[in-house]
């Protein structure tokens, strides 16, 4: 298990909302603030980490024709779980996603490549690979949501900080409103992925142009 | 030396013997039990443990779940009707089509929950509180379903509290009235205004 390739894979060069583009329905819709964007993501994360330890522990026990059922199976009901555990103990974020807290089934699926790496690595490094693509997928959401609601609203972290009412960073009279709507989260989630790249590119280059120095 | 050969994408690198073996050494191996059954036998096994999963979940977190959804109810109950102690459901019997719940709390007054047609995304959903003098006591938004930024402004308090103290008709300015309307968003607050004058009706009807 090479964590530092998993590290850099989870957030920049395999990122999963960023590099893979995968579950950008959620990245668009929950992220009109900062709370809305973290919360999703440490839940896809949680259910994440545990669906592909679980896959990777019962790799050896599942025949290879009915490997991809059983993985849709246990995401599908880990999400669910996920789903039941946020309604109980966090309702005002289930408010917050909305419609979207029942799909989180769905995108674990999608950000675990449909359980592939969990299917044939050992739990340790499935556990590690959750976590990071988890985080990956959590940071993207984070940055959409956080400025989306400060140009949209002027604020930052309401929901989280100062009671709820967040830290009012200019008045609200001079925020470019369409950074709540739609248009707000695509242009915002195209920069974030444009600089999550940039980076990745970045991360890929070093090494060669180190050795030619060097050489 | 035999070794597996690989076969196709989608196969995890370590299979079980079982398998390994059936497939190897071809239709020599005499099988006494079939790998289909094997098969959907540990699928079915998979799919026990998750609905076992599921129901134990849901038998831990349902209760919670309806605290936790009563709890939201009667926030805006208390948000548009403070003070009270209990608060009763009366059974509405009006015509007024619009109006989906009235409660009573003794000695305060009454708070109507009101779904106005004229709201933007049809989903609006508003508790109005009425003091026993016929004065709107509060305003709580239940439900939005309006644009965020525009119409679910409505939500903030400086737009609600305008309501109250107020008897009689409320009006928009735009309409006459001395409510200021959430700019961008005449069509919301118009509603809002439907739906207190709606609940001053009812509390005349019932209180």
């Amino acid at each position: 298990m090479d964590l530092r390739k998993q590290i850099k894979e989870g957030l920049l060069t395999r990122n999963p909302a960023a590099v893979q583009l995968l579950g950008l329905c959620a990245a668009l819709a929950v992220t009109t603030t900062l709370r809305g964007g973290l919360g999703m993501g440490l839940c896809v994360l949680m259910v994440l980490t545990l669906s592909d330890g679980i896959i990777s522990a019962l790799r050896l026990y599942i025949p290879a024709p009915i490997q991809r059922i059983s993985g849709v199976l246990i995401m599908a009901t880990l999400g669910a779980v996920g789903d039941l555990v946020v309604q109980a103990f966090f309702p005002g974020l289930t408010e917050e996603l909305g419609l979207f807290l029942p799909l989180l089934g769905v995108i674990c699926i999608l950000l675990s490549r449909g359980g592939a790496f969990a299917w044939e690595n050992p739990p340790a490094a499935s556990l590690v690979d959750g976590v990071c693509q988890g985080v990956g997928y959590t940071l993207v959401l984070a940055l959409v949501g956080t400025v989306r609601e400060l140009l949209g609203r002027g604020c930052f972290g309401s929901g989280l900080l100062n009671g709820g009412r967040g830290i009012q960073i200019f008045s609200a009279q001079y925020v470019a409103g369409g950074m709540i709507l739609p248009v707000g989260g695509f242009l915002t989630l195209a920069c974030v992925v444009a600089l999550v790249r940039a980076g990745a590119e970045r991360a890929e280059r070093p090494r060669k142009r180190k050795g030619a120095a060097k050489g | 030396m035999k070794k597996p050969a690989h076969l196709g994408k989608g196969t995890a690198k370590e299979k079980p013997a079982g398998e390994r073996l059936s497939k190897e050494e071809g239709k020599a191996v005499s099988r006494s039990v079939p790998p289909q059954v094997l098969l959907v036998g540990i699928l079915c096994g998979v799919c026990v443990a998750c609905a076992l999963v599921l129901g134990i979940t849901d038998l831990l977190t349902r209760d919670r779940i309806a605290a936790n959804q009563e709890a939201w109810d009667l926030g805006a109950l208390v948000e548009a009707l403070p003070y009270g102690e209990r608060y009763d459901k009366v059974n509405y019997t009006g015509s007024d089509a619009t109006v989906e719940e009235v409660y009573r709390a003794q000695g305060v007054g009454c708070a109507v929950q009101v779904t106005p047609a004229g709201s933007f995304g049809k989903e609006l959903t508003v508790m109005v509180g009425v003091n026993e003098d016929g004065t709107v006591a509060g305003v709580a938004v239940v439900n939005s379903g309006e644009t965020e930024g525009l119409g679910d402004r409505v939500r903030e308090a400086e737009f609600r509290e305008q309501f109250v103290g107020k008897k009689g008709l409320v009006r928009v300015e735009a309409d006459g009235g001395d409510i200021a309307a959430i700019s961008g968003a005449t069509i919301t607050s118009r509603a809002v205004c439907a739906a207190v004058n709606s609940a001053l009706a009812v509390a005349a009807e019932v209180g």
